[in-house]
């Protein structure tokens, strides 16, 4: 297996989206951090649930969302699950949950770096 | 909205930063923002918004993107308002799906800002374009409106309105390339004309104004049909582009109800139905170009006198009526009008034929104009003399002096001339009594009909009195004065006041032998030395009438009063 970056935060996407959006940059990170969360636990719920197709959701959004950030790695994890469950197959255990949520904390650490 | 300020934007995406960054970029742009989370949302604040722009992103829970769009694109009616696809799917498929929905455009995320603007600009030009289209579309509408009441009251609102004139022209489209035409002249014979210009639409139609004046200048003034018809077609000729052309039925109905002349250039039979057996007792074939065409037109050739009796029916109708398709393409044809004609005997066709029409052709739209005509040939049609009128007509008169008038036509000139409206407009332009053209054409035709008829060409008038001798009649006239270069007429006119009477004394003079009016008696029963019911006639509208010298020369009193 091809060793992923490891950078947690692209930072040339992020700097381009600082150019871009000027002032409102700074909205976005809140925004980033608690629309993550929800989506974590809407995750969660789904797969506990069960439920295919709002997992399917959630999955895409958290890929979405976290895509336009930098957040690489994360976004890739996402897609990975966002695949399977677009066949229907949602993971074994709740293993994947606790990468979720690990990675996610180290970019809001970075983000939050950034705002400061 | 101009590019400093570009309106308002839709941003429809159910991930929350997706909308945070793309409301930042447009923002930048100018634009104030609205936001939706799912298609649903996405189409009410479309109704209530009423965004300029929208971004729309394609996996949305509720209702996705691909419906929000053609939802939305089926209320924009005629403002455009762009779509442009938020997708992160770059498969051909999925792009090909966001056009067929109605996108105007899609973007990949990332947003690139650069890409951004430059389709907005984009839609910025098609919008302008969209506009300009409109504008245009408006205008074109208007100005049909216009020249649309402008025909109405110029050809139509000209024709004559009787219970036993039944016709209708049902145009392709707003303009009918299709015209119809109606009046009486001075000597109240009904004129009927319909005609088809090539093709149909405004383009078509606008033959029809030169057509219109041409027709009804010529016949208040008595003129003859042929010199109508040939007048026509110099208008036409000069207006009408190579390739455009006009077929035309023309139908004059004499006041007697003893005959009527046809010409038919360029249209389908015309056909004159038997009042009683309902059989087709005349098929009036095209003899000729339509007008428009040559510079100048045989109208010897294109004419036919017919011999009809009262109630008998003349139906003239355009070829959009036999070449009208139903949906199996088959046309209504000629078969169908005979069938038609032949079910309504003894009553009116005209009705029978629409619903017959209408039911062939079904949901099949209209290709081109049909017009039908149906005449039935009474009394009734034709204007009443209106004695009362004359009394209490109030004419701007002073003594107007005296004056007086000879000209005198010789039998070559005869051949190519009808003098009559050349005199009478003479008459008019003098005296200024256009109430009194009428009565004084039908006279002046009635005294100059008799002089060429039986003193120039010397036929006698007992030939009339059955159909096959009337048709002879007729044929030698025509044989006759087509070779006359002999004879001649003389019109002279003396016109004086006296107290308040204004009187013009015509004598009319022809070269022939006259006849014996000392002993000669003017009775209704017996009248067959002088042509037909129209001697009583004259006598009715003159003041007098006397003949002079050896019988060839008629004279005629005709008076008004001046108060």
């Amino acid at each position: 297996m091809t060793e992923q970056s490891s950078e947690t935060l692209d930072h040339s996407t992020l700097n381009q989206l600082k150019t871009d959006m000027g002032d409102d940059f700074g909205e976005l990170i809140p925004v980033f951090i608690q629309s993550g969360q929800e989506i974590l636990t809407a995750l969660e719920h789904a797969f506990n649930e069960g439920d295919v197709a709002v997992f399917l959701r959630q999955a895409h959004s958290l890929k979405s969302s976290s895509a336009n950030l930098g957040g690489t790695l994360l976004s890739r994890q996402a897609a990975a699950l966002e695949l399977d469950a677009k066949s229907g197959i949602l993971p074994k255990s709740d293993d994947f949950m606790h990468g979720l949520r690990a990675e996610f904390a180290r970019i809001e650490t970075e983000l939050l770096k950034l705002a400061a | 909205m101009n590019n400093s300020n570009p309106g308002k934007a839709l941003i429809v995406d159910d991930e929350i930063t997706n909308r945070v960054i793309l409301k930042s970029l447009l923002k930048k742009q100018g634009y104030e923002t609205i936001e939706a989370a799912n298609g649903q949302e996405a189409i009410d604040l479309f109704r209530s918004g009423n965004p300029d722009i929208i971004f729309m992103d394609v996996m949305m829970p509720v209702v996705d993107g691909y419906e929000a769009t053609r939802q939305i694109k089926a209320e924009t009616g005629n403002r455009f308002v762009p779509i442009i696809f938020l997708t992160a799917m770059t498969d051909e498929e999925s792009l090909g799906l966001c056009i067929e929905a109605g996108g105007d455009d899609f973007m990949v995320k990332p947003y690139d800002n650069f890409i951004l603007r430059t389709k907005i600009h984009a839609m910025q030009r098609i919008a302008t374009l969209n506009q300009e289209v409109q504008g245009m579309y408006s205008m074109i509408h208007r100005e049909q409106e216009i020249a649309e009441s402008v025909f109405v009251n110029a050809i139509q609102g000209t024709n004559i309105s009787n219970p036993h004139i039944r016709s209708r022209i049902r145009p392709a489209t707003t303009f009918s390339g299709d015209m119809m035409l109606s009046s009486y002249s001075p000597s109240r014979e009904l004129f009927f004309l319909i005609g088809d210009f090539t093709g149909h639409g405004l383009s078509s139609a606008l033959g029809a104004m030169p057509v219109s004046e041409v027709f009804h200048a010529m016949t208040s003034k008595g003129f003859d049909p042929e010199d109508i018809l040939s007048g026509i077609n110099k208008k036409l000729k000069a207006l009408l582009p190579v390739g455009m052309f006009f077929g035309v039925q023309l139908v004059v109905i004499n006041p007697e109800l003893e005959h009527v002349r046809i010409f038919n250039a360029g249209m389908p039979d015309l056909l004159i139905i038997d009042g009683h057996s309902n059989q087709i007792i005349h098929r009036g074939k095209s003899r000729g170009l339509p007008l428009g065409v040559l510079p100048e037109i045989d109208t010897k050739e294109i004419g036919e006198r017919v011999v009809i009796s009262p109630n008998d029916k003349i139906l003239l109708y355009s070829d959009g009526l036999t070449e009208a398709r139903n949906s199996e393409d088959e046309e209504f044809g000629e078969a169908r009008l005979d069938a038609v004609i032949a079910k309504t005997s003894g009553k009116s066709t005209f009705d029978q034929l629409f619903m017959d029409l209408d039911h062939f052709c079904g949901d099949m739209s209209q290709v081109d104009d049909v017009t039908f005509v149906e005449l039935t040939c009474v009394r009734e049609i034709l204007p009443q003399i209106d004695k009362e009128v004359k009394a209490t007509a109030q004419q701007l008169q002073k003594d107007q002096g005296k004056w007086d008038l000879t000209l005198k036509f010789d039998g070559s000139r005869l051949r190519e001339t009808n003098p009559v409206p050349i005199l009478v407009n003479q008459i008019m332009e003098m005296e200024q009594i256009e109430s009194e053209r009428p009565s004084l054409f039908t006279v002046i035709t009635e005294l100059y009909v008799n002089a060429l008829d039986h003193g120039v060409l010397g036929l006698k008038s007992e030939l009339k009195s059955d159909p096959a001798g009337f048709a002879s009649y007729f044929q030698q006239r025509e044989a006759l004065l087509a070779a006359l270069d002999t004879g001649h007429v003389i019109f002279s006119l003396a016109v004086e006041q006296e107290s308040a009477i204004r009187r013009i004394t015509l004598r009319v003079e022809d070269s022939g032998e006259g006849f014996d009016y000392d002993n000669t008696q003017l009775s209704l029963v017996d009248d067959t030395q002088l042509s037909g019911r129209g001697i009583l006639l004259i006598d009715d509208l003159c003041h007098s009438l006397s003949y002079e010298g050896k019988g060839n020369i008629a004279k005629a009193i005709f008076e008004w009063s001046t108060t």
